[in-house]
């Protein structure tokens, strides 16, 4: 198993706990009615990685400028994070996040979408600060960086959710790929990664090399959750074992199980994916799985994890060759293993 | 299981990472392609930010910098070398892995660098075989693996404190577009470890001035 040193777990949870200080500080603690707060401040009371916050601040710092510059600005990835997650618990109808009951669950579907929404208006409240702080024009070029990744984000969900209601089987690694740069990697990697070097380097930077950076990096973060939410531990992943075969998600191991199947197999997978999820018994999903493992799957999907993860670092260099060493800089490079090593 | 466990093998696992690197890879490099020129679009400001483009403009200290900078981390590629002790057991594959940078190119030219590979242990390592993948660019443009030239290709026995260097070249395509390339090292030994290749072919341009 591939290491990740105590300094970067430390590091990590630093940040987090700066940005869960900020996070909150745009959460109306009165005011507001209970029935938005008390499910807009649940998910975020629990323990999340807070990944995204801290690549933010990390890559500020380490392109020259202070954390609390860009705090309005990981506190907003953040609050839009746990609005999506809100949303999505909703749509898959999940039943755990982070080892506990998803929101919907209980507080009902209705105040947990609603709650979503305000999560989603209180991340454009910590935006609406950038321009006190960094001035109109730079905060004016992050408010675009936000449109342009919620755009990414929300079309990305459209897609995959269009997927499973199509029942499509004719998927390729690169609709898999393109379909994650969209849902996942835009703003959970490329977004903070591009902003974090606005705010450090006061706009002066390239940001090309960073785009690429944070597609291998994002890449890398979805497969290996793709893998968590197979082989992970439901106690430590915090969320239901094999969620993903039971919702029919159009993941990098399924089209590699639909691709290498025998014939007979993967009439079995079709059929499996053209039931209702009411039908998918756990039985068929068990069947499903031990499929996966039988034909590399599972293994083909971490070796890819790995692959992008060695591009991830080859890019990492090019992204932050002017940079000086740091522990930010550091911190940034470590990211790289622990997406693929992490087990929650 | 038989199929999941004959992937654990050697064999196997080499290629499951050569078909990573030749579709999934490449694929993933084309997305990022595909979004940069979308991004670009669609944040019109972009080149606002957009620092100089080439050496102009650079002040005469940080050029001292960055050739320093370029120098020691040359020195330290061409340093790299596999370790079979730290590796021995079949430990698991390492993201971070060791990279191999071989002086720049340019096309109908050709690049040579050594890898050197050690046994500190006390056992006699036998039957090692050495492969390198086709190497590929975010262009998208790829060198195929015949123009890599390895030798040896295979090491029958290593004794224990020894080592033995493996000579790498890659011939450039006459019409081989410029960019940075990546490919990999793939040793049987560990074959979940592959030493990353990087090769940066010069355009014209680069290569006359």
């Amino acid at each position: 198993m591939t290491t990740v040193g105590t300094d970067f777990l430390d590091e990590l949870e630093a940040y987090t706990e700066m940005a869960r200080v900020a996070v909150l500080s745009y959460v109306p603690d009165r005011g507001e009615t209970d029935y938005l707060v008390d499910p807009a401040l649940e998910y975020l009371g629990r323990s999340g990685k807070g990944l995204r916050p801290a690549l933010c601040l990390a890559t500020c710092e380490a392109f020259g400028g202070g954390v609390e510059e860009a705090m309005p600005t990981a506190a907003a990835l953040e609050l839009l994070h746990t609005a999506f997650l809100v949303h999505d618990d909703v749509e898959d109808d999940s039943e755990l996040r982070r080892g506990e009951p998803t929101l919907h669950r209980t507080f009902g579907r209705a105040l947990a979408i609603n709650a979503g929404d305000g999560l989603a208006v209180f991340a454009l409240g910590a935006l609406r600060e950038n321009e006190r702080r960094l001035g109109r024009r730079l905060a004016s070029r992050i408010w675009s960086e936000f449109d342009f990744m919620a755009r990414q984000t929300v079309e990305g969900q459209a897609i995959e959710l269009g997927w499973q209601r199509d029942s499509r089987n004719d998927l390729t690694p690169d609709d898999y790929l393109d379909l994650i740069m969209k849902k996942t990697c835009w703003y959970t990697t490329v977004l903070p990664l591009r902003v974090g070097a606005l705010i450090g380097s006061k706009r002066a930077v390239d940001l090309r090399p960073m785009l690429r950076f944070g597609f291998f990096l994002g890449a890398a973060f979805q497969i290996r959750d793709d893998v968590l939410n197979l082989t992970g531990s439901r106690e430590i992943y915090g969320k239901e074992p094999l969620g993903d075969i039971r919702e029919g998600k159009r993941t990098l191991i399924l089209l590699h199980l639909l691709a290498a199947a025998t014939s007979s197999d993967r009439e079995q997978v079709e059929h499996y994916l053209a039931m209702d999820r009411a039908e998918r018994s756990d039985t068929a999903i068990a069947e499903i799985f031990a499929m996966m493992q039988d034909h590399g799957s599972v293994a083909f999907a971490e070796e890819f994890a790995r692959g992008i993860a060695r591009s991830a670092a080859v890019a990492f260099d090019e992204a932050f060759a002017d940079v000086p060493e740091s522990p930010a800089r550091r911190f940034v490079r470590e990211l790289v293993p622990y997406m693929v090593a992490r087990d929650r | 299981m038989t199929a999941h466990r004959s992937v654990q093998g050697a064999r196997g696992v080499r290629h499951l990472i050569e078909d990573v690197q030749r579709f999934g890879l490449f694929s993933a490099a084309t997305v990022v392609d595909r979004y940069t020129a979308m991004v670009d679009r669609a944040i019109v400001d972009d080149r606002l930010a957009s620092p100089p483009s080439s050496w102009d403009g650079l002040d005469p200290g940080s050029l001292v910098d960055r050739a320093a900078r370029l120098g020691e981390a040359y020195l330290r590629f061409l340093e790299t070398t596999a370790v079979i002790a730290s590796r021995a057991g079949g430990g698991e594959p390492r993201p971070e892995m060791e990279t191999l940078v071989l002086p720049p190119a340019r096309p109908a030219g050709s690049s040579e660098t050594s890898l050197w590979i050690h046994n500190p242990t006390s056992a006699v390592s036998t039957g090692m075989e050495v492969a390198v993948t086709g190497l590929i660019s975010s262009n998208p443009a790829t060198i195929p693996a015949e123009a890599v030239w390895v030798s040896p290709q295979s090491v029958d026995r290593l004794d224990p404190s020894t080592s033995r260097e493996i000579r790498l070249r890659i011939d450039v395509p006459r019409d081989q577009p410029a960019g940075l390339y990546f490919g990999l090292v793939l040793i049987s030994e560990f074959p979940g470890d592959p030493v990353s290749l990087v090769l940066k072919v010069e355009g014209v341009e680069e290569a006359t001035s």
